[in-house]
């Protein structure tokens, strides 16, 4: 892979003392759109700055293109930003704002006017030209945001959580309409956001961070059905943690004594010894609730059964630990009842075993 | 260090501008003062101008005085601020509120002398309500006379701390206490008191430098009651002696400083308040009437004072003598324009509104600076200005007196550059870019920094971004800053007391010679003049660049 934008140690310690980034090193392939994923404080945000040239990294490096700019100014950078709060100039019109990356390059006249209206017609905005931005509902605010990063035909776009301001629904939408602009523009994307749907629908590759360093990255599918450890199966997605003991063990999987059965598991990375205790994954939808007379079951009781629209979630008690499920619900069928006895069905292949946490705790 | 020049040219440039000119305009002077107040004349050190005020019993009752009048001025302003603060908040609405808060308002923009004069008018040895009205023989001269009109002039500094905050307090906060079961009456003292408790402190403080700092109203009203501004100025007009000056000078300026940067740690910006900082939106309820009328009662009583006053200026400016011979007349306008207040009137004008937009503009730089670069000492910058606003009037144009009126730079007296114009500008720009920078840092920190980041983002350079985001999102704090000054360098009175010369015309000395004169009618129609100047003026930019309000800009 052909690294466009590439990150390499990047280090940065706050003035008050606190760690940031702490070595982040990251390749982006030329057109690709990665996402950094993780919760507040894992240094996301931190890093887009460090690109943008908002913040100065203490260490390391950043290339794009081959040519080093993390010494050059920020508006030397050719990185335009979408700002989480859009960041819209409230003393100019939309057009105005849009046009703003143009006018200080010194396109004027006819080529700023084609240029700032094809933006606007790329995000949907034609005719909205004249408007103040405080005219605008946060989802063309956003889009105006889009534009005046897009019009300037940058070498790389960088998002801060462009769609948290958004209400739920619009958001969704939002986040398609973003894909599938991106997917054409083609521009070499990185986007920080704290909303794994997001990253999850929007990135080539998503890059989960926690504490100052990348703990994982891959493409959607790899982050979640491989997780690299219990922190990054635990943020992408829900997951059930019970522990169990290693029988048998081979390079890419293992075979693990769980809820009072043997079942083979994937296993993570790291040292997975026979006979030791591991930490065994199983994602709530794996879980399957059965009657408790099927063969090849877990026995369980159901604690609560809740009826939450798409699917149901179960609350169960199984081997001495809670597991948590959620299926869909047939329309018309009825909701297992609570203290029921049910038998769950695991397949071998949706287990995955990670080395024992030093510190246990059940999810 | 280089690097961070190297990224940000512009606030190096500004930095070392603002520097330069601090260094000049304001360190010069001040240390001009303590050179004078600390070395004999033959060189040697010695501080007996300093310790001879501390020593004599005649100059330390003037350092009683100052004091005992400086905090009995500062209780007094805030504890009717508050009341008025209270009464537009919390038991008042429509035109009554209105009305509360015009009133409130209306004596900053008074000319120092104007309230004083009127008070003699009304309440003085011939005044109309205490003698023509009461029969009553008594004389504002001293303590409570100068009380009085300090009182009435401070007041609304601290109505408008009051106001900003108690329209910031989050009214969820009261629907709260209100819902757990306390009555309005328990919710002031229980919930809003306490969360104003800094506003107390920080108004107290200001007013008490104000009133120390007060040139015009102890020369006027003081009678007996000697205070150290006044006696920095005696010293100079009526004994030549420079060294006298420096001593009280000195004596004064100690307090001052400490209260004013006490008030800038202790309360300071941010913490003024533990709310919310968005402005409220709920409507919250009015005050029992237990509490309501007497609220009420009080701050009317004060509203109709206060415009009876301003009557009084107009009424004695069209009247032969006010109170003794009621005749209406012109006679005082025709002396005036006649005289030589036509040319004061123009003199005061035009260097007023020479300084005032270099007075906003640098206040708005500095800021910029402050809030929003990295330059190492930054903070500097905004301490050093703010001493322009913390030192009294009179100390500072004492300090530039003693600087300029010798090589190596003659500024000041006729035969100076521009019959030494320079000088007043230098004390107008002093006096009032605090309080511009004082206002841009609140808007600045208002404005979300990611705007300007953007800009760069975008491609903008520093220059380009100052000149296309950040100066017109501060459009109306740099106006509010320059109309602010334009009045204060209007109206003041002790900065350039001491600088006045024949080439040079300044409309409150002249008032204030008019009233030494016994002319009591001339000096009214001097303060009606400058009244309507200031009002055309505001009124004038404010048309002119959009919309500030005035209680902005004051």
């Amino acid at each position: 892979m052909s690294g466009f934008l590439v990150l390499q140690g990047l280090r940065k310690r706050f003035p008050n003392g606190t760690v940031a980034i702490d070595g982040v090193d990251l390749e982006v392939a030329e057109g690709e759109l990665v996402a950094l994923l993780g919760p507040s404080g894992c240094g996301k945000t931190t890093t887009l700055r460090c690109i943008a040239g908002f913040e100065d990294p203490d260490a390391g490096s950043i290339t794009l293109d081959g040519r080093r700019i993390d010494t050059l100014p920020p508006n030397r950078r050719g990185a335009t930003m979408v700002f989480q709060g859009y960041a819209l100039f409230p003393h100019l019109s939309v057009f105005e704002n849009v046009g703003y990356g143009l006018r200080v390059r010194r396109v004027g006249g006819v080529a700023l006017r084609e240029r700032v209206e094809a933006a606007l017609t790329l995000v949907g905005l034609a005719g909205y030209g004249d408007r103040r931005p405080q005219q605008l509902s946060g989802g063309q605010q956003q889009r105006v945001a889009l534009a005046r990063a897009l019009v300037l035909e940058p070498s790389l776009l960088l998002f801060d959580e462009p769609l948290s301001n958004l209400d739920a629904k619009l958001r969704e939408q939002l986040r398609l309409e973003l894909r599938a602009l991106q997917q054409r523009v083609r521009i070499t994307s990185v986007y920080v956001t704290h909303d794994q749907a997001e990253a999850m629908t929007l990135a080539d590759r998503v890059a989960v961070m926690d504490r100052g360093h990348i703990a994982q990255l891959g493409t959607p599918r790899q982050i979640y059905d491989e997780p690299v450890n219990r922190f990054v199966a635990d943020f992408v997605g829900r997951a059930n943690f019970v522990r169990g003991v290693v029988r048998e063990r081979s390079d890419d999987s293992v075979v693990v004594d769980v809820l009072g059965a043997t079942r083979r598991a994937s296993r993570a990375p790291g040292p997975l010894a026979e006979g030791a205790e591991v930490d065994v994954m199983i994602r709530p939808e794996e879980v399957h609730v059965v009657s408790s007379d099927t063969d090849g079951t877990v026995p369980a009781v159901v604690r609560r059964a809740s009826f939450v629209g798409a699917s149901v979630v179960y609350q169960l008690q199984c081997a001495g630990v809670e597991i948590i499920a959620i299926a869909p619900l047939e329309r018309g069928a009825a909701l297992a009842a609570d203290g029921a006895r049910v038998g769950l069905r695991m397949r071998d292949g949706a287990l995955r075993a990670f080395p024992t946490a030093a510190e246990p705790h059940t999810p | 260090m280089i690097g961070r020049i190297g990224r940000e040219p512009v606030a190096a440039i500004v930095a070392v501008f603002a520097a330069a000119g601090l260094a000049l305009i304001l360190i010069y002077p001040l240390f001009s003062v303590l050179q004078e107040a600390v070395i004999s004349e033959q060189g040697g050190f010695d501080v007996s101008p300093v310790t001879r005020v501390l020593s004599n019993p005649v100059s330390r009752q003037i350092l009683v005085n100052t004091l005992v009048m400086g905090m009995l001025a500062g209780i007094l302003s805030t504890v009717l601020g508050f009341a008025f603060a209270l009464a537009t908040a919390r038991a008042s609405r429509g035109p009554l509120r209105a009305g509360l808060h015009f009133v409130a308002l209306l004596p900053l923009i008074a000319p120092p002398f104007a309230l004083a004069l009127s008070t003699i008018f009304l309440f003085g040895r011939n005044g109309l309500v205490t003698k023509q009205l009461f029969g009553l023989e008594i004389s504002p001269y001293g303590l409570s006379g100068l009380l009085f009109v300090q009182t009435i002039t401070f007041f609304p500094v601290a109505y408008l701390i009051f106001d900003a905050l108690v329209r910031q307090l989050d009214p969820a906060l009261e629907e709260a206490a209100l819902n757990l079961g306390a009555s309005r009456a328990r919710i002031l003292r229980t919930v809003t008191l306490p969360l104003l408790r800094p506003a107390f402190a920080g108004s107290f403080l200001i007013i008490f430098v104000e009133s120390l700092a007060d040139l015009a109203n102890p020369l006027l009203i003081g009678g007996d009651f000697n205070v150290l501004a006044s006696s920095v100025y005696l010293a100079i007009i009526g004994e030549f002696d420079t060294r006298k000056a420096v001593g009280f000078a000195v004596v004064l300026l100690v307090p001052s400083l400490i209260a004013f940067f006490a008030q800038r740690l202790w309360v300071g910006e941010g913490n003024v308040v533990t709310v919310t900082g968005k402005p409220s939106t709920g409507r919250v309820g009015l005050l029992e009437p237990t509490l309501r009328v007497p609220l009420l009662a009080v701050t009317l009583f004060v509203g109709v004072i206060v415009v009876s006053l301003y009557a009084a200026v107009i009424a004695g400016a069209f009247t032969k003598l006010l109170g003794i011979n009621n005749t209406v007349t012109l006679d005082n306008f025709r002396f005036v324009l006649q005289g030589i207040g036509t040319r004061a009137m123009t003199d005061t004008t035009i260097l007023s509104a020479i300084a005032a937009p270099i007075a906003g503009i640098s206040g708005l730089l500095v800021a910029w600076l402050v809030v929003r670069t990295r330059i190492g000492g930054r903070v500097v910058f905004d301490y050093l200005l703010m001493l322009g606003a913390a030192a009294p009037g009179i100390v500072l144009g004492l300090g530039i007196l003693l600087a300029f009126n010798h090589p190596p730079l003659r500024l000041s007296g006729q035969t100076a550059l521009f019959g030494g114009a320079i000088v007043f500008i230098i004390a107008f720009v002093l006096r009032t870019a605090p309080v511009s920078l004082r206002g841009n840092v609140a808007a600045l920190s208002q404005i979300d920094p990611s705007l300007e980041q953007a800009s760069a983002n975008l491609g903008a350079g520093q220059v380009t971004t100052l000149r296309r985001i950040t100066v017109p999102l501060l459009r109306r704090s740099l106006l509010s800053g320059v109309i602010f000054s334009f009045t204060r360098n209007m109206t003041t009175l002790s900065t350039v007391a001491l600088l006045v010369t024949p080439s040079w015309r300044i409309m409150t000395s002249q008032i204030l010679n008019e009233i030494d004169a016994q002319r009591l009618g001339s000096g009214a129609a001097y303060s009606t003049i400058l009244i309507v100047i200031v009002l055309i003026a505001i009124v004038g930019l404010q048309r002119a660049f959009g919309r500030a309000a005035i209680e902005v800009a004051a």
